[in-house]
């Protein structure tokens, strides 16, 4: 099986104060290759679907069945956090390298590999910095690299461009857009911002307040290279915007 | 300065003893004093037990930290007996740590008998006074460690799980150097302990080498030119023992401290 389905997953925090129903139930498939925004307002279960699916969290009830990995070994998984996750202890190249000395590959192929993905990502003269000399975007550039040189059968991203101002955070897009069309890794993206979603996103699905579970889903049908400006993009842009301004409302 | 040269009658005998006086002792630091050898000598002694004591300490007191830190059960176990050894101030247990290992200094041990009589660091070596720096300088170093390991960031451990790191490798690559900084800091505050520890046991009836032993004679005999140069001189070490190790944490302090 090469898609991701997620069947009546539902998450329930357990807290000294009350148990909190932080997700679902949501169901919904990724096809392999594919790119699916999870959208939704903050706080709804968001990061704990994407928590969930990278099995970092338990549901209390569904199911989670990752695509199998290439000849049938076990699944790679590639996150990217918000921030903050880069080792600062280690340069940016030590970063990278760190998912292929895990696996125990040998010196000079890992030194190839990181040289490679370090130019895939325009960080080929900042490989000898550490993490705290680069700007916020490179960081995350970096950290996005250190989950790419993995080769991942599956790119969970949980709002990795929301702490990067608007310029660099549309560069970031756009990169990862290009790296995608490449790649074709099969990637859930999550967010709470609309223009994000609709320029990267083949797959949109809308999550309600807590509990989060599906209010929409639309597919994103704009011909490549997309333009943030053209009129069919914009059309997205506000049926999407008038589905979050009736959950709140609704709220 | 000045106040201390005037109170001195600028070099007529007083009290205490003129700048002067003291400074003499300084720039002739080989020249032996009052027969107990020189001020070169007695900081040599002082300094060749810390430091063999503190390696001890380090030696056993990281591995402990590393452990109780990383595993729950390990500190559950461990901390009871880290918490009840702990207070007991190591000059406390001088005497009881010369009871058990008698005055036997390294130089018997290793069966180097024709040294007895001769003036070697070997022979000043007490056992008992290395035990005992090692129970000055051991806590600071585990509680450190225990600490660095245990503040290590969970964003970091998660993330090396989902990067494919195992366990040992984790330790290895996440934990520990993410521990650092605080490994360094109970390096500091050990060695600084030891330092402390070592002056007060020389003071001690029983010993008759080391700096300390040098400020407590000299101040028996009244050549207080002496007591004060061997203060300066114990200042001067505790500093730079600990700006010493300082600088070596700087790096992964720095690197820390920049985190976002």
């Amino acid at each position: 099986m090469r898609r991701l389905t997620v069947s009546d997953l539902s998450v329930t925090y357990r807290e000294a104060s009350g148990d909190v129903h932080a997700l679902g139930p949501v169901s919904f498939q990724v096809e392999a290759g594919d790119f699916l925004c999870v959208l939704g307002p903050t706080g709804c279960g968001k990061t704990t679907l994407l928590r969930t699916i990278a099995g970092l969290e338990t549901p209390d009830t569904g199911r989670v069945a990752l695509p199998a990995g290439a000849d049938g070994r076990e699944p790679v998984i590639g996150y990217v956090y918000q921030q903050g996750a880069l080792f600062p202890w280690m340069t940016v190249r030590s970063n990278i390298e760190f998912p292929l000395r895990a696996a125990g590959m040998n010196r000079s192929a890992r030194r190839e590999e990181v040289e490679t993905m370090l130019g895939t990502v325009g960080l080929s003269a900042f490989g000898d910095t550490y993490p705290h000399q680069l700007s916020g975007g490179m960081q995350q550039r970096a950290a996005l690299a250190r989950c790419l040189v993995m080769r991942p059968d599956l790119l969970l991203m949980d709002e990795p461009f929301s702490s990067l101002d608007a310029r660099t955070s549309q560069e970031l897009q756009n990169s990862l857009r290009d790296l995608w069309k490449k790649a074709s890794t099969t990637v859930v993206f999550v967010t709470h911002n609309i223009e994000e979603a609709v320029y990267l996103a083949e797959k949109v699905v809308v999550l309600g307040h807590r509990p989060g579970q599906i209010v929409r889903r639309e597919t994103i049908q704009l011909p490549d290279p997309r333009s943030r400006l053209s009129g069919p993009f914009t059309d997205y842009l506000v049926s999407l915007r008038q589905t979050f301004e009736s959950l709140v409302l609704e709220h | 300065m000045l106040w201390w040269t005037l109170a001195t009658g600028g070099g007529s005998d007083t009290l205490l003893p003129s700048p002067g006086r003291v400074l003499h002792v300084l720039v002739h630091p080989l020249q032996d004093q009052i027969s107990t050898g020189s001020l070169a000598w007695s900081s040599l002694v002082s300094l060749a037990r810390v430091v063999v004591g503190f390696f001890l300490a380090a030696l056993v007191g990281i591995p402990l930290g590393l452990v109780m830190g990383a595993s729950s059960h390990a500190r559950r176990m461990l901390s009871l007996v880290v918490e009840m050894a702990r207070p007991l101030s190591a000059i406390a247990l001088l005497p009881l740590s010369i009871i058990i290992f008698k005055a036997r200094t390294f130089a018997q041990v290793l069966g180097l008998r024709h040294l007895m009589y001769q003036k070697n660091l070997l022979n000043e070596m007490q056992l008992g006074m290395i035990f005992i720096l090692f129970w000055g300088g051991v806590f600071p170093v585990i509680l450190g460690t225990m600490q660095g390991v245990r503040s290590v960031r969970k964003i970091h451990l998660e993330a090396a799980g989902i990067l494919g790191a195992g366990r040992l490798f984790t330790f290895r690559n996440v934990i520990v150097p993410s521990a650092l900084p605080d490994i360094f800091h109970g390096l500091r505050m050990g060695i600084g302990r030891c330092w402390m520890v070592i002056i007060a046991a020389e003071m001690l009836p029983g010993t008759n080498s080391g700096i300390g032993y040098l400020i407590r004679y000299s101040y028996q005999l009244s050549r207080y030119d002496i007591m004060l140069a061997s203060i300066i001189i114990v200042a001067c070490i505790g500093a730079v023992f600990s700006r010493g190790l300082e600088a070596l944490g700087e790096k992964s302090l720095v690197l820390r401290s920049r985190e976002r």
